[in-house]
Formats: structure tokens, C-alpha cells, sequence
């Protein structure tokens, strides 16, 4: 057999078997348990999740009615990106132990396939699980409920790609730390991403009045910014500009898996 | 084999463990590498596989660096650690999912080694005592089918009859295109195994010869009424004393190796002295 010295599809397949048959146990725990706590928060919240916001106008005349989704992204976003955190955190846990990083970093296969089936198991399979379970159990509840007119969150919305790319850049964050430290990686990553969070969000209060020449107050949800005297300057809603922002979170999550495969070349014992 | 050319390794810039070590491992030979606790042994073998990074120098393995970690080079090789790690499987589900990594690999070899170190096929590795669990890496290693093969404190844990199955195995494992090296403190566990004797000491290798030329040049006595004899080195025994003594007929005899190692890193310069001389 002429073994490719960067990715040999066959050794992947290979690689990712022996990672299941080593850990499925700890997998089915993890999706199990977070299967139970979202099942919990869904049910408890379901009368809110099916609210429906009617907006009159000042003459009480109906301008709109349509479901109040706030909750239930809300929900969305913390499996997603909690649950995602947790998981991705421990996919390169084996790095930081000697014997298990030995036992790794020698076995006869490329950094690509093995930075490849981490990647698979963290970022691919646990959308696609984490998106399965959500909507599962969502339905499972619309269904016991009797609720016949549920909005369901549709993710090729702005707002679904806005959580996915934000999910995935979230999700890259952990995948650099889980590789970058050697242990407690969920809580020194998330550490990091609160100290740099609040240094840029300081930063970006000081240095806003600077380019706008204007007192900054702060920003809305969507991104507006407020300045002094409730003056919102909006950012641009249409397309593509509204794509780009999420683009920027793609592109900085393949920033930081890029850097976790050389962070893995480098990986000694 | 294996070519070291003037390695320089340390965990820091300040802690240098050696400075331009040479070495050349060839097919065909069992070798033992000796040396005091943080000698850098475990060090050493690390490099051959590439686990570490060196500051300075090169370390190839049949032609190709083995910092790159390829593929060809990590199949062609297997280290077992002093200490391994083993998945919460049984050795038949292990062998089952990283034999196809090794190409070379022989089940019914496995399962014979298994045999031959009485260790459960069915029992979940993990939960096994610390010797079956060397025992089960060292079946499984002997049947992967590499060239080189590196062991460090391989029979750490065995019981008396598995250090003796052990040496059989390795026996029997190796041919013309294999070699071994065997990193230990345990000297008479491998007095009749090894073929070359390599001795780290401060930061360089002060022996590097096959136990044939060893003792042609020296000879190794046990003198128990406490005789005044020639001896370049000895050390008292409850039998007595023990001696090295220059080889002047070059007959070959049977090689001390824990005198000739406490020679050696007591800096015996007449017997490191003899054993450079042609």
C-alpha cells in the first residue's frame, strides 16, 4: 500500500474507528446528558418559546403578529455554544497527558488525519448532533403540547447563519485551547476569551468617540451604535453587507483552526 | 538505521542534556542503553521517535528526519514507554484497531506472544495489572513487524517467569533487517539478551560497543579470598571482590555490566581508555 505522506482518506476512516471504538462511552454520556438539561429547559420554557408578539399602532390598529423567538435562539446559542465549549475542550485532552500524547503522537498516522478526525468529531459531527437533538426534542415537545401553529427557527435565516458562524468561531477558540494548554482547557479558554473580550470591548469604547468623532454610549443587539443624544447609527442591513460581518467570523475561525494544526505539528511530550 | 548526527537537547537552553551526540544504530542488534537516573535515556529514545525537538543536530531513521513524524517512518518503528497508556479495550479490540496502522502486522503473532505471556486476550487492558499491561504492549509490539523497536524499562513490572519469556521473545523477534534498544536499569535482566552496550553519561555517550569487543579487551573476575590482582577497577562484593582486569589473551568472556557501568561512571579513565583502544 503507498501511504500518502499528507492524507490518506482510508487511514482517516481508520483513524476516526479507533477514536470511536476508544471513546463512544464518553461520547454518548456527553450528548446524552445534554439531551436531558435541553429537554429540561425547553419544556419548562415551552409557553414562552410559542409566544406570539402582536405590535399595534397608537390608533390600536394591528401592524404585525409573529412569534417571539428571542428564547428560544437563546436557547439555541447556549447548546450550541456551552455544549460545544464543553466538548471541544476535551477532544485534545490526551495532548496534555505524557503516556496519552505518546501513545497519539506515535501512532502511524499524518497530523493532517488526525487534526482532521478532531475537527470531524468537534466542529462537524457536533453541529449536526447538537441541530438533530435541538429540533428533535423541539418537535417532540410541539407534539406533546398539541401546539399547532410553532414557529420553527429557520437556520438559513440571517439569524441562523449568525449563530452558526458565531458558533463556529466560538467553537475554534476551544479547539486552539484544547490544544494549546496542557490541562483545564475549558476553564484557562474561557478565561482568555473573557480577558480579551472585556480588553476589546474597552478598547472599542475609547477608540470609537476617536473615529467618530462623537460620544459613544454603546451598541444595540443588531449592532447599531449609540451615541450621545440616543443618535443610533445603524449598520448596513442589506446584502451582502449583512453577510460580510458573519464572513469575518468564518474567516477567524479558520484562522484559529489553522493555527491548531501547527499548534498539534509542534505538540511534544 | 539510525543516524544521530551532533544532536543538542535540553528541556531548556540551561539545562542541556547532551551537546553534539553522535550515534549509529544498525539492523541486526539488541542494544542496551545505560545510565545514571536523568542521564537523558528516555530523552534519547524520544528523539529517535520525534517526540521531541531538538535545539541542534539531526536524527534520521533509514534517511528520513524523524521530526516530521511521516508516516513511513512511524509505521516502520513502535516505542513502548515505561509507563504506557492503554484505551479502556481488551487486547483483541485493541489489536484489532491499530494493527492496520503497523503493515507489517501478524495477528496470529499477537496472539501467540499473548500466549506465551499468559495475558487475557478478553480482559479490558486498562483494568489489568501494571505488568499485564506491559506484557500486552510488548506482544503487541513484537508482533507490529518493525524495524526498530525501542523499550524503555521494559521489564519494569514483570514477574520473574515473564522477564524470562520476555528475553525469548525478543530473541526469537529479532533477524538481520530489525534491531532493538532497550533503555534499563535493570543490568542482569538483560545480561544475556543485549549484543551492544551504550553508556550515557554527562551529556555524551561513553560507550558505544558490542559486548564481543568488550570482552576481548577486558575481563570481568570475581575474587573472593581478596587476592591482590591486576584490576583497572573493582568493587567489594558479599562474594568479595570484583575486578576488571585487561583481556591480554582476548579470549571472550562473560561482560559484568553493572562493573563495567559503575567503571564508567565513576570516570575509570583506564577502562573507558581500554575500551577506545583497537
Amino acid at each position: 500500500m503507498i501511504m500518502s505522506q499528507n492524507f490518506n482518506l482510508n487511514r482517516y476512516r481508520l483513524l476516526f474507528l479507533k477514536n470511536l471504538s476508544e471513546n463512544y462511552l464518553k461520547y454518548i454520556l456527553f450528548y446524552a446528558g445534554m439531551a436531558l438539561v435541553l429537554s429540561i429547559l425547553l419544556y419548562i420554557s415551552f409557553p414562552m418559546l410559542s409566544n406570539i408578539t402582536t405590535i399595534y399602532n397608537s390608533n390600536h390598529k394591528l401592524l404585525k403578529r409573529e412569534p417571539d423567538t428571542f428564547l428560544a435562539i437563546f436557547f439555541f446559542r447556549i447548546l450550541l455554544q456551552f455544549g460545544g465549549a464543553i466538548f471541544t475542550s476535551t477532544i485534545f485532552a490526551e495532548y496534555g497527558n505524557k503516556q496519552e500524547a505518546i501513545y497519539n503522537i506515535t501512532l502511524p498516522a499524518t497530523i493532517t488525519e488526525k487534526f482532521w478526525v478532531a475537527w470531524t468529531l468537534s466542529v462537524k459531527l457536533f453541529t449536526v448532533i447538537a441541530l438533530a437533538l435541538f429540533y428533535l426534542i423541539l418537535w417532540i415537545i410541539v407534539e406533546i403540547k398539541g401546539e399547532t401553529n410553532f414557529h420553527y427557527l429557520n437556520l438559513l435565516s440571517l439569524e441562523g447563519i449568525n449563530i452558526i458562524s458565531f458558533f463556529l468561531f466560538f467553537q475554534s477558540l476551544y479547539f486552539f485551547g484544547a490544544i494549546s494548554f496542557n490541562k483545564q482547557h475549558l476553564i484557562k479558554t474561557t478565561l482568555i476569551i473573557a480577558v480579551f473580550g472585556s480588553l476589546f470591548s474597552y478598547w472599542n469604547a475609547h477608540l470609537l468617540p476617536i473615529i467618530m468623532g462623537r460620544d459613544y454610549l454603546g451598541f444595540t443587539t443588531n449592532g447599531d451604535i449609540i451615541v450621545k443624544n440616543m443618535v443610533i447609527y445603524s449598520r448596513n442591513h442589506r446584502f451582502p453587507l449583512n453577510i460580510l460581518k458573519e464572513l469575518i467570523f468564518f474567516v477567524l475561525a479558520v484562522i484559529f483552526w489553522t493555527a491548531s494544526y501547527f499548534k498539534l505539528k509542534e505538540k511534544e511530550v | 538505521m539510525v543516524s544521530i548526527k551532533e544532536l543538542c537537547f535540553g528541556y531548556s537552553s540551561k539545562s542541556i542534556l547532551y551537546r553534539d551526540l553522535n550515534l549509529e544504530l544498525k539492523p541486526g542488534h539488541i542494544y542496551g542503553l545505560l545510565g545514571k537516573n536523568g542521564a537523558g535515556k528516555t530523552s534519547l529514545l524520544k528523539n529517535m521517535v520525534g517526540l521531541v525537538y531538538a535545539q541542534n543536530g539531526l536524527v534520521e531513521f533509514k534517511g528520513i528526519n524523524v521530526k516530521n513524524r511521516s508516516v513511513d517512518v512511524l509505521s516502520d518503528l513502535y516505542f513502548i514507554p515505561e509507563d504506557p497508556y492503554f484505551p479502556p479495550v481488551n487486547p483483541l479490540k485493541f489489536a484489532k484497531y491499530h494493527s492496520p496502522f503497523y503493515p507489517k502486522f501478524s495477528l496470529d503473532r499477537f496472539n501467540k506472544n499473548l500466549v506465551s505471556l499468559e495475558v487475557d486476550p478478553n480482559r479490558t487492558i486498562s483494568d489489568q495489572s501494571f505488568g499485564q499491561q506491559k506484557k500486552t504492549i510488548i506482544a503487541f509490539a513484537l508482533a507490529t513487524g518493525v524495524s526498530l523497536t525501542l523499550m524503555d524499562e521494559p521489564t519494569n513490572g514483570l514477574d520473574i517467569p515473564s522477564k524470562s519469556q520476555f528475553r525469548k521473545l525478543m530473541a526469537s523477534t529479532l533477524d538481520e533487517e530489525k534491531a532493538l534498544i532497550i533503555s534499563t536499569h535493570q543490568v542482569r535482566d538483560l545480561e544475556s539478551l543485549i549484543d551492544t552496550l551504550i553508556i550515557l553519561d554527562k551529556k555524551e555517550i561513553k560507550v558505544n560497543a558490542s559486548l564481543d569487543d568488550i570482552s576481548k579487551k577486558l575481563s570481568f573476575s570475581r575474587n573472593p579470598k581478596g587476592l591482590e590482582m591486576e584490576g583497572i577497577y573493582s568493587e567489594d562484593s558479599v562474594y568479595g571482590k570484583t575486578e576488571i582486569v585487561p583481556n591480554k589473551d582476548s579470549d571472550s568472556g562473560k561482560v559484568d555490566l553493572e562493573l563495567l557501568f559503575n567503571a564508567v561512571i565513576n570516570e575509570n579513565e583506564l577502562v573507558i581508555n581500554s575500551l577506545k583502544s583497537n
